[in-house]
């Protein structure tokens, strides 16, 4: 008898346990917050910028931070999701977005402090599939429309799996996010809706799109990506054409815009060119080889910084024609986690941030 | 226990008035086969002697574990998945000038490489260091993947471009702080072992590869004023437990001369004192004997067990040695006096050694192998000695008798209280009530301000590096020198993450290793957390073309196979990727460090309960660590609680008398909380080692009692004052007390000069509580003995 009630007790406990493990919830990052913690300014850094007085830096675990002490302290933003954030922008002092993995975009409606969340890649594929598929429905005669309908059913497939590597917004109403497998986003409502604009980019391989930055001429911006993917972009004629003058194939994970008008593109193997001409031409930037060129800054005295992933900081005088390797203060030992560099920003009073694996450095630059 | 007064036998000096049958069967037994008994001894001495030479040293830390926690059990159910942990040796090479980047550093570095790759039970294919070919860079580029070994085919020490391209492939590596020290001035052979060798098939014998290696930091390091190499690993750990070992076997020597040294200061009498120290050793060789056949093994642990043995064993034989000289002195024939201390102390010297064993039994309860190995060894130990100390030497001392000078000291009138020496006439004043009070107000004040200390009593080990072994031992300051000059921890709490066969690759999975690492990193004492999820996100990052943005777990599950599949070549998962571990690297592993890491653990399990993915705890030194803390904080409590309870028995048992129970145990419990105050004092934590001290304080502690109150109880229901009760009692056994305290702490006072730190620690504490029962017994319980207990009125004094 008593063995028998030990029996039941242990099938009731077995139960309870089982039914339990039934109910746990799933662990998705996109469905929880992210948590204060003392070391968000001290683990991995993905990119740090400053829109007016304040500066920003993004990281894991939905990581946003801010600084109003030029990068010296940093509060955590209340942020909706614990993805990895890699970049914001903010039009306003007050109006921010920001990107990252899992197709995620937040928004801020007071200077960065509390975020709510605009979009995540779970919609990308399911809006995307029936824009396309109505476009494709439209339009029987178009090419490119079933393509787009397939690449949407992938992604579907795929899951939340891209991310958004940069987010810009010319105004406070319209905005773009670029990201993985030529992911582009458009919003004409403040983020109300992101639409995907992949029919109007001239990207067939569905390449990776890592950064960009603006041409002399407004309204007009060179996004950079991988195997030598450059699209120049009109927001007028709402077209972003593929520039086929590159001369190299790998992979640009950044460009900047010098102050005399030219561009300025970094990647892979630490390969650098530059452009006077709006893309017609390209030549090769003089520099000492470095690991592969990850992040770059226009100083506001006009020189421009590119730092290796490596942790080789590189400054150019002569708006890129030629970088030279700088020994910054308070740099780390090279090749470790501590000399790693992911991302770079000018500092106040002659100073870099450097973001990387081990957070944020303060390092100071020389003249 | 009755101890017989030494006048109620009859004065005999010729045998032949002598009845052989009186007194008991066992009596009767012993001495009227006294020739069979003792060539019976010489036998097992002689089978048991040969046995004891077998007998084999061991110091693994398997039996250190508290078996029946969940994390030692996690450990074991899983042990074949948890290759990443792995039995590793980290051999660092350090040069003084320059850095090791100069031809001649090279070569030599090259030279000790090649020579800890012929070391027999090393895993060849697994060895890692600069100079090994399976250590390689890599760096992506427009075409993918490109690498080579760090140090090419074509390498030339005296080329200084050949010299370069090893550092800049080093740096592209990512293998400093790894295998080359961050200052550039050493490097490290990571050195797995076999656990068997694969021609013989024979487990790995630590100590024997220890001494291999010993033999290569002496060769290339000893007489080189600009070398170090410094070792540090489980393996070395072991040979150098086994070191301690044999050092602390020498330490046997001097105890048995001191012993020697006392009980003849004592006695006075050669003769005696080397018939009783030779018993004793017979004893201990006995109890090693029957080790040997029983198959148990010598650890760090039972190696003290002899020690006691021969301490309890002394002091036994002392008071046996006594009778017999009283009884010779006052003229009986020595074999008649031996029978004679046989009949008075037989019954009571058997009472005393159970409360010893009371105190070893209690210590069963502790679910530590080490400990319960101990309690048996012990155990055995005492059961010997009722053979060896209370009935070979009486035997013996029927043969032998005793020399004339002790005989002369011992048949002296006894002084009366005024003559007496003044430690007695000391002794004796706390029987009146003015010192009495001063002495029990003393002891109130240093158990107060006793308690207040022990409140900071802390559990686990206190001192950086292998708890084992002193801070300042070799290996030691080879802990400490790879803790400064690289990025590595060797306090390692790994958690156990167990999926499905297969079920590694899980997002979902992976993302709440993620969860964990980042709630444990949050911790102060967590210097960095490794493991699959950590170097899945870094690969996946390197498989697309390494940009940074890349590196955190996206669900994109083709990229997460590759990756896994990349990890599980390199161990970091098992082949049926399913069992991994987290190894959670600590600044220390003291017990606050340790409960964090595991009430994290707990409280995320809790919050993320998961029927595909468990986080299980633990593995790594500061898993067992934690485990064997909260063990050894429960065990703590609860073996003070069965000491006590066990001893407060035994005392009302013998006594009959609740007051007489008051007066025995309340020294003792002063005593307790002053050991626990003297750890807090001298750093020493609960651990493994500190638990049975109490334990064996309390229980050997107790036999003072046994004697002095015995008597004391004893002469006060004849109706004697307690003054008298206790002079004559001195005068019986109160001297023979002074000298079991003395002993008692002679035997174990020399393991504080062990290398093995918790040797050291429970040989100061040992000492610490014999010496401090034998003053509670002879002050404290006369003072309180005062105001509990009164002279039976109605009895006349005799």
């Amino acid at each position: 008898m008593k063995l028998k009630i030990v029996v039941l007790v242990c099938a009731l406990a077995l139960a309870a346990t089982s039914s339990a493990a039934q109910d746990a919830v799933k662990y998705d990052v996109l469905d929880l917050p992210a948590v204060p913690s003392r070391l968000a300014s001290k683990s991995l850094i993905y990119s740090i910028s400053k829109f007016g007085d304040r500066y920003f830096a993004t990281g894991q675990h939905g990581h946003i931070l801010y600084s109003d002490d030029g990068g010296t302290t940093w509060q955590q933003a209340e942020v909706p999701v614990r993805s990895s954030i890699l970049d914001v922008d903010f039009p306003t002092p007050e109006l921010g977005w920001a990107a990252g993995h899992e197709g995620v975009i937040l928004h801020s409606s007071d200077g960065g402090k509390t975020w709510v969340k605009q979009y995540d890649g779970l919609r990308y594929g399911k809006e995307g599939l029936a824009y396309y598929q109505a476009l494709a429905d439209a339009n029987p005669d178009n090419e490119l429309y079933p393509l787009l309908v397939e690449e949407m059913e992938f992604a579907i497939s795929q899951g939340a799996d891209k991310p958004l590597f940069r987010i810009s917004f010319p105004t406070k109403d319209h905005g773009y996010a670029l990201g993985a497998y030529g992911m582009v986003l458009e919003t004409e409502n403040g983020g109300k809706d992101w639409v995907p604009v992949l029919e109007n980019v001239q990207n067939d391989g569905f390449y990776h799109i890592f950064d960009f930055a603006p041409m002399p001429q407004a309204g007009k911006f060179f996004a950079s990506g991988e195997a030598g993917l450059l699209l120049a972009v009109d927001i007028n004629e709402e077209i972003a054409q593929r520039v086929e003058t590159i001369p190299w194939e790998g992979s640009f994970f950044t460009i900047i815009d010098a102050a005399n008008g030219g561009l300025v593109m970094g990647g892979l193997r630490g390969n650098m060119f530059r452009t006077d001409d709006v893309g017609a031409t390209w030549t090769a930037v003089k520099k000492p080889p470095t690991s592969a060129i990850v992040d770059s800054t226009r100083l506001a005295d006009g020189r421009l910084v590119a730092v290796g992933i490596g942790g080789e900081v590189l400054v150019s005088t002569d708006n890129g024609v030629s970088f030279t390797n700088v020994q910054v203060g308070g740099a780390g030992q090279l090749y470790t986690s501590s000399g790693y560099i992911y991302a770079v920003a000018e500092g106040p009073d002659d100073t870099l941030l450097l973001g990387g694996p081990n957070g944020i450095r303060k390092v100071t630059l020389p003249k | 226990m009755a101890h017989a007064t030494q006048s109620d036998l009859p004065v005999i000096a010729n045998l032949t008035e002598f009845d052989e049958q009186s007194g008991t069967f066992l009596e009767k037994l012993v001495f009227n086969h006294r020739g069979i008994v003792l060539a019976l001894c010489v036998l097992v001495t002689l089978v048991l002697g040969y046995m004891a030479t077998g007998i084999q040293l061991q110091a693994g830390f398997e039996k250190t574990l508290p078996k029946a926690h969940e994390y030692v059990l996690n450990y074991q159910a899983n042990q074949n998945g948890l290759k990443g942990l792995g039995n590793n040796l980290r051999i660092v090479i350090a040069v003084k000038e320059g850095t090791i980047f100069t031809p001649d550093n090279l070569r030599y570095l090259e030279k000790v490489n090649d020579e800890v790759f012929f070391v027999p039970g090393v895993d060849r294919n697994g060895m890692k260091s600069l100079f090994t070919p399976n250590t390689r860079w890599r760096v992506v580029t427009e075409e993918g993947f490109e690498g080579g070994p760090v140090i090419p085919g074509d390498y030339d020490p005296d080329s200084p471009k050949s010299i370069a391209e090893i550092q800049l492939n080093m740096v592209r590596a990512g293998i400093i702080g790894d295998l080359v020290a961050n200052d550039m001035k050493s490097m490290t052979i990571i050195v797995p072992l076999l656990d068997k060798d694969p021609e013989t098939g024979e487990r790995l014998d630590y100590a024997h590869l220890s001494d291999k290696l010993e033999e290569v930091r002496t060769r290339f390091a000893a007489d080189d004023p600009d070398k170090t190499i410094h070792i540090v690993g489980f393996a070395k750990l072991v040979g150098a437990l086994i070191d301690g070992l044999l050092a602390v076997m020498g330490f046997f020597a001097i105890a048995v001369v001191i012993a020697t040294l006392l009980l003849y200061l004592y006695t006075r009498c050669i003769r005696s004192t080397l018939m009783v120290i030779l018993v004793t050793l017979v004893a201990v060789t006995w109890q090693l004997g029957i080790l040997a056949w029983l198959g148990y093994e010598l650890d760090p642990f039972s190696i003290l067990v002899p020690f006691l043995v021969f301490a309890i064993g002394v002091s036994h034989g002392a008071q046996k040695l006594n009778g017999v000289i009283q009884d010779i002195g006052r003229g009986t024939h020595r074999y008649i006096a031996a029978r004679y201390t046989f009949r008075r102390l037989f019954l009571a010297g058997v009472t005393a050694l159970l409360s010893d064993g009371v105190g070893f039994a209690v210590l069963m309860i502790i679910q530590i192998q080490v400990i319960q190995d101990l309690a048996i060894t012990a155990s055995i130990g005492v059961v010997v000695l009722i053979f060896t100390n209370l009935i070979l030497i009486p035997v013996v001392l029927s043969y032998t008798g005793v020399g004339k000078k002790c005989v002369e000291l011992a048949s002296r009138e006894v002084k009366s209280q005024e003559d007496m020496h003044v430690l007695w006439r000391f002794l004796l004043s706390f029987t009146k009530k003015g010192p009495a009070a001063a002495a029990i107000i003393v002891s109130v004040v240093l158990a107060v301000g006793g308690f207040y200390v022990r409140q900071d009593l802390a559990i686990g080990d206190l001192d950086p590096g292998a708890p084992e072994l002193r801070p300042d031992s070799r290996y030691n300051r080879d802990v400490a020198f790879m803790i400064d000059n690289y990025s590595v921890s060797t306090d390692v709490f790994a958690v156990i993450v167990k999926t499905e066969e297969n079920g590694c690759i899980d997002y979902e999975g992976l993302s709440m290793a993620n969860e964990l690492e980042w709630r444990m990193r949050q911790l102060e004492g967590v210097e960095d957390v490794g493991g699959l999820n950590i170097r899945t996100r870094q690969i996946m990052m390197g498989l697309n073309e390494g940009f940074p943005k890349w590196e955190a777990l996206f669900r994109n599950q083709d990229t997460i196979n590759y990756s896994v599949t990349e990890l599980a070549n390199l161990d970091y998962v098992d082949p049926g990727c399913s069992i991994w571990p987290m190894p959670i690297y600590l600044a220390d592993h003291k017990a606050e460090t340790l409960t964090q890491v595991v009430d994290t653990l707990e409280q995320f399990n809790e919050e993320w309960p998961s029927a595909d993915i468990q986080f299980l705890g633990a593995a790594g030194s500061a898993g067992f660590e934690a485990a064997t803390n909260i063990i050894v904080k429960k065990a703590n409590t609860e073996m003070l609680f069965y000491v006590y309870g066990a001893v407060i028995l035994l005392c009302l048992l013998t006594f009959r008398s609740v007051p007489g129970v008051i007066c025995a145990v309340l020294p003792l419990m002063l005593t307790s909380i002053l050991c626990e105050a003297l750890m807090v004092w001298l750093g020493i934590g609960v651990k493994v080692a500190t638990l049975p001290v109490i334990a064996l304080g309390v229980g050997i502690g107790v036999d003072y009692a046994l004697y002095v109150l015995t008597v004391i109880l004893a002469k006060t229901r004849e109706g004697k004052d307690l003054t008298t009760a206790y002079y004559e009692t001195l005068n019986f056994t109160g001297r023979v007390v002074a000298l079991i305290g003395v002993t008692l702490a002679a035997g174990v006072v020399t393991w504080s000069l062990s290398p093995i730190k918790f040797q050291a620690d429970m040989g100061i504490l040992l000492t610490f509580m014999f010496i401090w029962n034998m003053f509670g017994a002879l002050i404290l319980m006369p003072a309180l003995a005062v105001f509990l207990i009164k002279p039976n009125k109605d009895a006349q004094p005799a």
